[in-house]
């Protein structure tokens, strides 16, 4: 290789670092720039903060305002994974057990509300809320919560479901096992751990929603990400950076302790 | 003497056809029927009302002709449509090089490094990971004071409420889509190939521009796409970041909605925003085929 030639081969590859490099940055800067502004006791946000302490998280620890907002978004984002959840396992068992015709359009049909601009489904959502009645009901916002964490449960599960071979269920049935026992006790146990990824990701996905609980909860319902939503357009409050720091914190941990569970197994 | 013939099984255990493992028709209805009847509800019927409501009260197609006749909201969707074309391309572009590297790299802490910073964004939270950058971009916030640090320049820019705070909004939320769609695509192309162009004398543009690129090109068209449908749709970015300078359709359904009461009109907004995501779906499946979008999602 000539030499002006290697040196634009270098030069490339340093382009390429540059740019992954500044990407890198651009994500992460957001993060740790939340994270580091949580430890100031300042009285309002500002850079480079001047004193630094761990008051906000006391302020969010006394403050009934956060607590109740992070209540309710827990107890939302269980009871919207369950019925996705519920909804999902039956549909993916249609799907990949039984002989229901279009059983394959079952499939798009579960994911189509990925594909839905949020600006427009909630509107759409609060016609319909408004004439079922369900504007401002838990019970509501847990349901249309649910059809968004759909997607994740049937995509995630799907691709566990084709993993398992029928074969495995009709040795058991031979065996003597009822379907239903074959079904729970061997296909839905070995996609165990893809169906609770799957309910992480719909709790996530209803955890962190706040497009149709600003249409759909009224004023009653409260849940974090409208208070801070709120909070935000209407001068924002330091605990939030608290609150978001933990958050990112348990989330981190949420997600990095099973990789590195398993990572000793798959060695 | 009895036959073979004569034994029949017992009443009632007639098979017309033969046993099969999997279930009936019957049991896989009565399994979907809860997902088939909560997707009625709050996805096509949504989606049909959404039009009904736009042309009640007489008006069949007023309200849809206003969002293009109205100053306001025909400037929120050119800006939609302008900024999310901005958004796929960025977050493609940017997707690409994080993709690539993560198939090409033999460091393990490079790729370690870059599924963090390719996923951070998916478990932030929408409202969090706005919030984040609302403080990157404040005039009191750290790329102001770097910049000011640095001598660029001499006063605070105002960085917030502007068309660059709304695309790096978006598009960092819509990084790891873009991530894990291109790498699905990445995947296929044998490293093989590459070190076979090196060794014939390619340099390493040479081999993206003529061996790569054309591997690619479907599949990085799928994801301009599929970007670009998220984007439309973006309602806390656009008001959490563009504020009322930088309006999307998001803003004007906003404004419809809770502070002018007017929602039929709000319901015309939304169906145009309704079909041109169908149109995009449509290009996507006649571009790649649902096989395709499947998998990259």
């Amino acid at each position: 290789m000539s030499a002006p030639r290697r040196a634009g081969e270098k030069l490339f590859a340093a382009c390429g670092a540059v740019i992954t490099g500044t990407i890198v940055v651009l994500v992460l800067a957001p993060v740790v720039l939340t994270v580091l502004l949580s430890f100031s006791n300042d009285a309002a946000i500002q850079f480079p903060p001047q004193s630094w302490g761990v008051q906000r998280y006391l302020d969010l620890a006394a403050s009934t305002k956060w607590l109740t907002a992070l209540w309710l978004s827990v107890r939302l984002a269980l009871t919207s994974a369950t019925i996705a959840f519920v909804l999902g396992v039956g549909a993916l068992l249609a799907i990949h057990r039984t002989r229901l015709p279009l059983r394959s359009w079952l499939e798009q049909a579960g994911i189509v509300s990925l594909l839905i601009p949020m600006s427009a489904y909630s509107v759409a959502m609060y016609s319909v809320f408004s004439q079922l009645g369900l504007l401002g009901s838990f019970l509501g916002l847990a349901l249309a919560h649910a059809v968004l964490a759909l997607p994740f449960i049937i995509l995630v599960g799907s691709a566990s479901m084709r993993g398992v071979p029928p074969d495995l269920e009709l040795t058991a049935i031979t065996l003597g096992a009822s379907r239903a026992r074959a079904w729970g006790g061997i296909t839905l146990r070995l996609v165990t751990p893809a169906l609770a990824g799957g309910f992480v990701m719909a709790f996530q996905t209803s955890f962190e929603e706040a497009v149709f609980v600003n249409f759909l909860g009224g004023p009653g319902l409260v849940t974090l990400p409208k208070a801070i939503f709120d909070s935000v357009q209407f001068g924002s409050d330091p605990v939030i950076t608290a609150i978001s720091a933990s958050i990112v914190l348990i989330s981190s941990v949420a997600v990095a302790l099973p990789l590195a569970l398993t990572r000793g197994a798959r060695r | 003497m009895a036959t073979v013939e004569t034994v029949r099984p017992a009443k009632g255990r007639v098979r017309a056809r033969p046993w099969r493992p999997e279930a009936g028709p019957v049991t896989g209805l009565l399994l979907a029927a809860p997902m088939l009847v909560a997707i009625v509800l709050f996805v096509a019927f949504p989606l049909v009302q959404v039009f009904v409501d736009a042309s009640s009260g007489g008006v069949p197609v007023q309200r849809y002709t206003d969002v293009f006749t109205n100053p306001v909201s025909r400037r929120a969707l050119a800006t939609t449509l302008t900024d999310s074309a901005l958004v796929a391309v960025v977050t493609v572009a940017l997707g690409a090089v994080i993709a690539w590297t993560l198939h090409t790299t033999a460091r393990r802490w490079v790729r370690v490094l870059l599924w963090t910073t390719a996923l951070v964004p998916f478990w932030m939270g929408m409202i969090i990971k706005n919030y984040a950058i609302y403080l990157l971009l404040a005039a009191n916030g750290p790329l102001n004071a770097l910049l000011m640090g640095l001598g660029v320049v001499d006063s605070p820019l105002s960085l917030l409420y502007t068309k660059f705070a709304v695309v790096y909004g978006i598009s960092y939320s819509l990084l790891p889509y873009a991530v894990l769609a291109l790498y699905s695509v990445f995947v296929q192309v044998d490293r093989s190939l590459l070190s076979s162009a090196a060794v014939l004398g390619a340099g390493r543009a040479q081999v993206l521009a003529t061996v790569v690129a054309p591997l690619v090109r479907g599949g990085v068209l799928v994801a301009l796409a599929l970007i670009f449908l998220l984007s439309i749709g973006f309602y806390v970015t656009p008001i959490m970041l563009g504020g009322l300078q930088t309006p999307f359709m998001a803003t004007v359904i906003n404004q419809q909605v809770f502070s002018l009461y007017d929602f039929p009109g709000a319901a015309a907004s939304a169906a145009i925003l309704l079909v041109i995501a169908f149109v995009v779906v449509a290009t996507i499946l006649a571009l790649a085929g649902g096989k395709t979008l499947r998998r990259m999602l």
